[in-house]
């Protein structure tokens, strides 16, 4: 056929030939699966009484209410109660996985067009946590239309209306608010309306006699006044005094993770990272203070850097994991901070922004615009500032400093 | 007022978000038809579902874990469902254990499956969780030789993922051509120039010279993957580089010896064999072998022809003397 293979062709015919044959002798079998390689590390506690996870403490009620909703599926009291207790403890345990149970208490009614205006009201509630602000906004506007005097309903519009800038909304359901509470309360749910709007001055004028002049309040709605409070007193660049109001929140209630981490970002900004460090070591199971630690841990060059910054990357890879971007703020401040990475920070500010107008987003993406020379972000905080009539020390600060 | 306290625990909830929602994983590898891996679902989601706090005290111990093992394994077992189309792949599972996560503490277990055959759509019906918590997720990480997959289930709804056939002739066929080492290439192409270079440009002699080459590169890659050899890779390639560059050099020298074809191409079957050893295939026959040669061959012979072409040009055999008239 060929010449070359004419001169060799022992030598081939003898190396194919060998090839065929073992290749036929050796039909390998199918080798065991491998379990090993895909499995992750686990491990057995030494002792059968070692605690192993910490749930909420069995409530007698609420297993009554259980069983009495399991014998009468169709009873939506007994569904908006356990719901509602839910929605409370996720509060109380900064667990997010009670909304997804209140959720799934109230699944009967939840996908309804028209469902119980108390399913209405629990559905915003928890569409609103779940950064689902629109359709939290549309659950309300039809309730508020069945039940115009719902203070809780009002409440939670208020708070809906400022995060998406629709401060006419916002002030229209505080103004409902003060027909149906106390002057305290009214004023905090205006305070944050009249700080972003630049009335910081007035707003904590108004809402500190407020507080003074309700020394008798619930301490969990005194907190809620003075952290409102505090951050007026932040828009004002009166640092020292949001500090010590912070401190005072925190007095009230330990467990005040939005105070505590409110409290850390002072003390960051006065460049005392090791003392914000110190204040939220212990508490890293909260998303919120895990990344202000881990912001802390890198400025002050801490022993558990390394630790808190692995921890708060394994938190966001879950995270997208499971496909969610609730925590964009957390991870842009993080990409920011500690990985130093504006160009990609700024892109998650600016998806964090879409979402939620908060004076924490709008300093956020103004910081990551700044550090990545981004002028489209520049122009989006720039007009809403403009738009809204903002005043604010610290986004005053930080734009000083933009192109 | 207390209306308004509870209004303001409602308003403040989203303010403080520890971790994510509820979440377990499930983690399959497919060998051929056997499937097996991982299951891990965190102990806070099982005390909702079998309340696992028999003492309600918020505190759950490694005791009361492992007294409801039988409870969990039912609830996984009935909940938890593979199969490949319609053919059902019996789970087992092992003994409990733990496996911390980014939110604590998840109870675990080696999941163990037999399909009818080498799965070529999995099916997954995952059940946990979703009628106690609207927010849980089901994370499904399924690999098998050339993929890996994660696909996030949200409903009891069945999820198909398709598998593909890793020993597939095209798919095998298409990794040869994408794992060529440049260093058979370079040898084969170095023989072309070689031969041209001393005269033997006849396109016949081109082809002949391909021909050997592919042909023995096929005997010495079937021949060390058939026999399951194990060449010590950091030492072989470094020698057929060597080989290649010999080959170039003799290509310049005009030494192009006649029947290196055979001799290189049988050493570059080696190469071959290593490329297709790295796939990792769950099991290789001859023809496994003759796939992925198939695809690596055609790059090779498609660039030879190519270089053959323009050889022949540059270097055309000097047509026969015309005849001279006297």
């Amino acid at each position: 056929m060929i010449a070359v293979v004419k001169e060799r062709w022992p030598l081939l015919v003898a190396a194919v030939g060998t090839a065929i044959a073992i290749a036929a002798a050796a039909a390998e079998p199918t080798p065991p699966a491998e379990q090993a390689r895909i499995a992750l590390p686990t491990y057995t506690p030494a002792t059968p009484s070692a605690s192993v996870a910490k749930v909420a403490v069995r409530d007698a009620r609420e297993v009554a209410t259980r069983s009495a909703l399991l014998n009468n599926p169709e009873r939506v009291d007994l569904a908006v109660t356990l719901a509602r207790g839910d929605i409370q403890r996720s509060r109380a345990l900064s667990d997010p996985r009670y909304l997804g149970r209140a959720q799934a208490e109230l699944a009967r009614w939840y996908d309804l067009p028209d469902p119980p205006p108390d399913v209405l009201l629990l559905r915003a509630t928890i569409r609103q946590s779940l950064h689902d602000f629109i359709g939290s906004r549309a659950d309300l506007d039809h309730l508020l239309e069945r039940r115009p005097d719902d203070p809780q309903a009002q409440l939670t519009r208020a708070v809906v209306s400022t995060i998406t800038s629709d401060f006419p909304a916002a002030r229209a359901s505080c103004a409902a608010v003060a027909q149906l509470a106390s002057p305290m309360i009214a004023a905090t749910c205006v305070a944050p309306i009249d700080g972003i709007q630049g009335h910081a001055d007035d707003a904590y004028a108004r809402l500190s006699a407020a507080i003074d002049a309700d020394p008798t309040a619930d301490p969990s709605l005194r907190g809620w006044s003075i952290t409102a409070l505090a951050e007026l007193a932040e828009m004002r660049g009166d640092y020292a005094k949001a500090t010590d109001l912070f401190r005072q929140v925190l007095a009230l209630d330990g467990n005040d993770a939005y105070a505590r981490a409110g409290l850390a970002d002072l003390l960051i900004l006065a460049g005392k990272p090791a003392e914000a460090s110190t204040l939220l070591a212990g508490r890293e199971s909260i998303d919120n203070l895990l990344v202000r630690r881990a912001i802390a841990e890198h400025l002050a060059r801490g022993a558990d850097e390394a630790k808190v910054v692995r921890a708060m990357q394994d938190r966001i890879a879950a995270a997208a994991e499971r496909g969610d971007r609730i925590h964009m703020r957390e991870e842009a401040m993080f990409v920011l901070r500690v990985e130093g990475d504006a160009v990609r920070a700024v892109q998650i500010a600016k998806d964090d922004f879409a979402v939620q107008k908060e004076m924490a987003d709008a300093r956020l993406l103004a910081s990551c615009a700044v550090a990545a020379h981004d002028a489209a972000g520049l122009d989006t905080v720039r007009a809403w500032r403009a738009a809204a009539g903002v005043k604010d020390a610290q986004l005053d600060d930080i734009l000083r400093g933009a192109p | 007022m207390k209306r308004l306290v509870i209004a303001l625990v409602l308003v403040m909830c989203g303010v403080a978000e520890a971790h994510k929602p509820s979440d377990a994983h499930l983690r399959i590898a497919v060998s051929g038809s056997q499937l097996a891996g991982q299951i891990s679902i965190a102990l806070r989601d099982l005390d909702g579902a079998l309340a696992l706090d028999v003492d309600g005290n918020g505190d759950i111990t490694w005791a009361e874990t492992t007294a409801a093992t039988a409870r969990i394994d039912k609830y996984v077992i009935d909940r938890v469902h593979l199969a490949d189309g319609d053919d059902a792949c019996p789970i087992a599972l092992g003994p409990p254990a733990l496996v911390d996560l980014t939110d604590g503490a998840y109870w675990t277990a080696a999941v163990t499956a037999d399909c009818p055959a080498r799965p070529s759509e999995l099916v997954v019906t995952y059940a946990l969780m979703f009628d106690i918590d609207a927010q849980h997720r089901g994370i499904v990480h399924l690999e098998a030789p050339g993929m890996a997959k994660t696909v996030v289930v949200r409903s009891s709804k069945p999820v198909s993922i398709a598998i593909a056939d890793p020993t597939a002739f095209t798919t095998v066929a298409g990794a040869g051509a994408r794992d060529l080492s440049p260093w058979p290439l370079a040898a084969l192409l170095a023989l072309l120039v070689a031969a041209a270079r001393a005269r033997r440009t006849r396109p016949r002699q081109l082809a002949d010279i391909v021909a050997a080459f592919a042909l023995a590169e096929l005997a010495g890659c079937a021949l060390v993957t058939a026999g399951d050899l194990v060449l010590p890779w950091g030492y072989v390639e470094p020698a057929l580089a060597a080989l290649a560059v010999i080959a170039a050099g003799a290509a310049v020298l005009r030494r192009s010896g006649g029947a290196l074809p055979l001799e290189l191409g049988f050493a570059f079957g080696f190469s071959l064999a290593h490329g297709l050893d790295a796939l990792a295939l769950p099991a290789h026959g001859l023809g496994t072998v003759a796939a992925f040669a198939a695809g690596a061959l055609a790059v090779q012979v498609a660039a030879a022809a190519v270089v053959a072409v323009l050889v022949a040009r540059r270097y055309r055999a000097p047509a026969a003397p015309a005849p001279t008239t006297p």
